[in-house]
């Protein structure tokens, strides 16, 4: 068994490896911006390769058996959860928000929020890794040996400059929510970040049917590809779109499920038998629907485009 | 930002019109996930290869399962999917009374597997060996339990579709829904052969 979660454990980090190599190399030789996503990028990147291999240390069996169920376990999770998960999430959070709503986020307070998270994570994690070589275990409520308190009273220090990241991020997001007509947050393009994927090619936030006709794609970086070929995008000739019909089967039914789950856990047998039977009538009812497509009339498509089209001109 | 001759536009832009038909990409759906459904199973199947051995003093599976039964049981699920098999080549002769009536069978047969295995599961329980008895049974009934339940939600799905076969005829997306049942009848099947095998007769040996 030890060397069974020995080797899977490899398994896992050999091809996270070669992803951290992915990323560094598409950056590598680029024109690289310091930009809200990208900071969070190369945090996300730092953090979670130390997290890596902090693992990569948990997968010898011998230190395994040392640092089991200790600070050090604990450091290595939050490592790579908050730096490979966390940060990734802030970044396509700053990344695609204009996208979404059709202005940027505040670069002033996500900054803010940027450094304080991840210095905060660092101060909070670190004297963790320490503690845990010393041998702390995890979940005690109480530590009698006095040396480890100023470890611990760093830690906290730590968690409560990530509070400030948080507090930060939330002003942040009011923040734009509140000057999000301003100029210099609204994204008019649907291009902010001189994109070069197709998403960027469509306006932000897009239309229902998000791209009029079919984009052509030619390689890599299609949208980039487009702009070195005018960027043009045509102006007439549209016709209707197929789409399927809104529905909301799938919130009612995820919603069922969540009280069926919930139920089952704490067995409270009647309420999970009959959200159980309400996620099988509501599945039964959704397939009695057979209305479910429809035709965005080429009117309303033109209406839009043209709209997308006299914006694009007052910008340019 | 302004170039529109039609040559760089339709280098970039699919401009002539093009259908996608509705419940194209739906078989394409159905089978990822009956591929998924199996990995399911064949993670149950593995369970019961590292636990079918532990008796924890308890029966084994030659005190336990009885192949004549077993047998009739195998039947039973086998000419269903036979008979699904007729309620399809019935649809796609376009008559739909057909269709309706060996489905009918379809379910028949799916009913009467899911009684013999239901009595076999009582029988169980009664003598004791239940899915708490040892490693062995909380395997075989989560094993056979998960198939069980399958053929049952799948009879669901069948006497759906036949009502609606019934409303609205053998209309495109109930077509489209036939196939999909049928396939998912089958799979069931394929996993009751490795049932079969795997559990009953290599428990025999």
């Amino acid at each position: 068994m030890n060397s069974f979660f020995g080797i899977t454990t490899m398994i896992i980090s050999i091809p996270t490896g070669a992803k951290i190599f992915n990323w560094l190399f598409t950056m590598y030789g680029g024109r690289i911006r310091f930009e809200l996503p990208m900071m969070w990028v190369i945090a996300f990147m730092l953090t979670f390769v130390i997290g890596g291999m902090t693992g990569v240390m948990l997968a010898v069996p011998p230190a395994d058996f040392v640092l089991h169920n200790s600070l050090f376990l604990i450091a290595h999770f939050h490592n790579v959860i908050i730096g490979g998960v966390v940060f990734g999430v802030f970044a396509a959070i700053n990344y695609w928000w204009p996208k979404a709503f059709g202005f940027k986020l505040d670069r002033f307070w996500g900054t803010i929020s940027f450094w304080c998270w991840v210095v905060g994570f660092w101060v909070a994690f670190s004297p963790l890794y320490v503690m845990g070589l010393m041998g702390v275990t995890r979940r005690m409520r109480v530590f009698d040996d006095p040396d480890l308190r100023i470890w611990f009273a760093i830690a906290a220090f730590g968690a409560f400059l990530i509070a400030c990241g948080i507090v930060a991020m939330f002003i942040q997001y009011g923040v734009s929510i509140a000057r999000r007509n301003r100029p210099e947050y609204r994204d008019v393009t649907g291009d902010p970040w001189l994109g070069r994927t197709l998403e960027w090619a469509t306006s932000s936030p897009p239309p229902a049917y998000n791209f009029a006709f079919t984009p052509v794609i030619h390689g890599l970086d299609a949208w980039w590809d487009m702009k070195q070929g005018g960027g043009a995008h045509p102006a007439t000739g549209f016709r209707p779109i197929h789409m399927p019909k809104n529905t909301g089967a799938g919130v009612i039914l995820a919603g069922l499920a969540t009280v069926c789950g919930l139920a089952l856990i704490w067995y409270i047998w009647w309420l999970a038998a009959l959200s159980f039977a309400g996620i099988v009538a509501t599945t039964i009812a959704h397939t009695f629907n057979y209305n479910r497509d429809f035709n965005i009339p080429e009117a309303e498509i033109k209406t839009t485009e043209d709209a997308r089209t006299r914006i694009l001109s007052q910008g340019v | 930002m302004s170039t529109t001759d039609p040559a760089t536009l339709a280098k970039y832009w699919e401009l002539d019109p093009h259908q996608h038909p509705e419940g194209a990409s739906t078989s394409l759906g159905f089978w990822i996930y009956l591929m998924s459904d199996c990995l399911m199973f064949a993670v149950l199947f593995a369970v019961y290869g590292v636990l079918g051995h532990n008796y924890a003093a308890g029966p084994g599976p030659r005190d336990l399962f009885d192949l004549q039964l077993v047998a009739l049981n195998t039947t039973m699920l086998l000419l269903s999917s036979i008979t699904f098999g007729f309620a399809m080549l019935a649809m796609y002769r376009n008559d739909q009374k057909a269709t309706l009536r060996w489905l009918a069978v379809t379910l028949f047969f799916g009913l009467c597997f899911l009684s013999i295995e239901l009595y076999e599961f009582s029988h169980l329980i009664h003598i004791g060996a239940g899915p708490q008895r040892s490693g062995l049974l909380s395997a075989f009934f989560t094993l056979v339990g998960t198939h069980g339940l399958h053929v049952t939600f799948g009879s669901i799905w069948l006497v759906t579709l036949m009502v609606q076969i019934t409303q609205k005829g053998l209309i495109t997306a109930n077509r489209r829904r036939m196939t999909c049942l049928s396939m998912f009848w089958h799979f069931l099947d394929v996993i009751w052969i490795g049932v079969f095998t795997f559990v009953y007769l290599m428990g025999m040996i």
